[in-house]
């Protein structure tokens, strides 16, 4: 009975990946509009940054309100790589994530020993310096300015110039960040990470070491971040420092809350779902408000974090769960899960200070 | 063997002493009871133990190396891990996920290797979940394994956290308030699980108001009052032990 379940589980998790996969693979085919098409590689982009943010705030309970300086250290660590040092993209990007990895360790290993949000003001000073870094350092970066000439992806001689290559490349790794995001989350240490959630201290007493696998993810979410920088740069050839600064960072986070935290999928549709909103306000508002400036986009989208978080705080995948767990529970009353269970804590404090009772 | 040594162990909050020059010890293979009434101190002598508050003075000693003050997380690792009177299950995981992290260091694989599902990781997987499984056919809650932790009934979450901490393959495990809460029939079969866990290579330190199932099970009894150690010695000698009657017990629990 129970390994039936556990097989239909799977098998239905097979089957959305397969139908994602092929979703994947016709979009090209369906959609010839290079405009569209380059909006969907974006969307690739930033859903990969957003899918490691989901790791480190849906399962390790911390919030980053930096992660833009991760996406802007890949993106101008394989632009320099490449321009002036004339690395081949591959390994410059590889070598990108690794300086990445060691910032944010240092980063993660300075705050997260402290408790509730310590993490999220840390990333935001790191945040800046690395945005001042990126305008000041105008030698190296080209300061405000950026630096163009950035050459396209290329692997073992194939080059990713035309748009649909590029867009096939940059699914490939987002599907390689669902599945080893997905493959974390259901091993031991993504249990461990989410009993931290429950209980810090059960989770201790069992010895689960806290410190050290919440640093992991923040490594790894940091690396995902540099992941999407690379492709980033080696997509658009030219960067500046202005799309890595704190509205990024929080953009990411808004993605993140929008999709739902604790959800592998929930990325993709938070990314989709804000860049929408984002193109039809930019569309709509000049023609209702013809005075209004560029805030209006920050007060809707303010707007809208609040309504997620009281309506619908398991975000768009954890709503559409919820509601599909209450019509099953509507068909057959003799199911267990308590349809009226709120996800409480969707922006927790890892620690709620439980040990220092 | 000596499993565990307590000597002169003390721990002030504030003004209040909650552990007094507390003096115990526990051989390998007892069933030791921690009594006393509420505020005795019971608790505080479990957190310390278990690396949860560390001593202001006096030693801790497991297999003769001294422990107290060590984190939780190393305390585990040396093979003792406890449940809570307070209850600390993982409630955002289904049962049997609950008792697969008190089996999280049976696996060795790292995040890496399990992102990349490296050779070894499914294998290990594998040993978890039967590990828990098994633990929760120890503890009587077979068939529940997928219901979301929250949902069981309240004596069931106690057996879940035993079955957790049981997944651990403990050499000692420290019991607070198991049967709190339990009814007459689970507090019986609570009884037999746990005078059947020396069997299993696991030491018990219990604390527990139920006097019955104190007296049935525990080899040797250990009184806290008031943060200190009143008395000691088998169910029979605190039984018949005045002082501990007029602190505590009262002729009518008999």
């Amino acid at each position: 009975m129970k390994q039936k379940e556990r097989a239909k589980k799977n098998y239905f998790k097979c089957i959305a990946q397969i139908l994602f996969m092929l979703m994947v693979a016709v979009i090209p085919l369906l959609i010839t509009n290079t405009y569209y098409l380059g909006n969907i590689v974006l969307i690739g982009i930033y859903s990969i940054v957003v899918i490691g943010l989901c790791l480190l705030m849906g399962y390790a309970g911390q919030v980053s309100l930096g992660h833009a300086a991760f996406y802007g250290l890949g993106a101008y660590g394989s632009g320099l790589l490449t321009v002036n040092w004339g690395w081949e993209p591959l390994p410059a990007m590889l070598a990108a994530a690794l300086i990445t990895a060691l910032v944010a360790y240092v980063i993660g290993a300075s705050t997260l020993k402290l408790r509730e949000h310590y993490l999220a003001l840390a990333t935001l000073g790191a945040g800046v310096i690395v945005y001042i870094f990126f305008n000041e350092q105008v030698n190296l970066t080209g300061g405000p300015s950026g630096f163009s000439g950035i050459p396209y992806f290329t692997i073992g001689g194939w080059v990713f110039s035309s748009e649909v290559s590029y867009y096939y490349l940059v699914w490939f790794f987002v599907f390689v960040a669902v599945v080893f995001a997905r493959n974390v989350v259901d091993s031991r240490i993504g249990r461990a990470l989410r009993a931290l959630h429950g209980s810090e201290l059960a989770a201790a007493c069992m010895g689960v070491p806290a410190y050290k696998y919440k640093i992991q993810v923040f490594v790894v979410s940091a690396v995902y971040g540099s992941v999407a920088g690379s492709l980033y740069a080696h997509y658009v050839t030219f960067i500046s420092p202005s799309p890595f600064g704190f509205q990024a960072s929080v953009e990411f986070v808004l993605m993140a809350a929008i999709g739902g935290l604790a959800s592998i999928w929930g990325p993709l549709f938070g990314v989709a779902a804000v860049l929408m909103l984002t193109e039809l306000l930019r569309a709509v508002v000049p023609i209702l408000l013809p005075t209004a400036g560029g805030e209006f986009e920050i007060i809707f989208f303010g707007l809208i974090l609040v309504a997620v978080m009281i309506f619908m705080p398991g975000g768009l995948t954890g709503g559409v769960k919820d509601w599909w767990v209450r019509r099953s529970h509507a068909a057959s009353p003799g199911t267990v899960t308590d349809p009226d269970k709120a996800p409480e804590d969707i922006l927790p404090s890892a620690g709620s200070g439980r040990l220092s009772k | 063997m000596t499993l565990l040594g307590v000597n002169r162990l003390t721990r002030h909050f504030g003004g209040v002493t909650a552990v007094n020059f507390v003096d115990f010890h526990v051989e390998q293979g007892e069933i030791v009871a921690i009594i006393g009434p509420n505020g005795a101190g019971k608790t505080t002598l479990f957190n310390l133990i278990s690396g949860v508050v560390s001593p202001d003075s006096g030693s801790i000693t497991y297999k003769g190396a001294e422990i107290g003050g060590l984190t939780p997380e190393k305390i585990a690792a040396l093979g003792i891990t406890r449940t809570f009177q307070n209850l600390q299950l993982f409630r955002n995981m289904s049962v049997v996920e609950n008792v697969m992290v008190g089996a999280h260091r049976r696996g060795k694989k790292g995040m890496l290797q399990a992102g990349l599902r490296w050779p070894g990781v499914a294998a290990e997987e594998k040993s978890i979940y039967s590990r828990a499984m098994s633990s929760l056919e120890l503890v009587g809650l077979p068939g529940k394994e997928n219901y979301p932790a929250e949902v069981l009934p309240y004596g069931e979450q106690r057996l879940l956290e035993i079955a957790r901490a049981m997944a651990m393959e403990p050499e000692l495990i420290l019991l607070d308030e198991p049967a709190a809460g339990m009814n007459q029939g689970e507090t019986n079969r609570l009884g037999e699980l746990v005078a059947g866990l020396p069997d299993m290579g696991t030491t018990v330190l219990l604390v527990e108001h139920n006097m019955e199932m104190v007296m049935t099970v525990a080899h040797r009894i250990v009184v806290l009052d008031h943060g200190s150690k009143l008395a000691e010695g088998t169910p029979e000698d605190i039984q018949n032990d005045a002082q501990v009657i007029s602190a505590y017990l009262g002729e009518e629990v008999f």
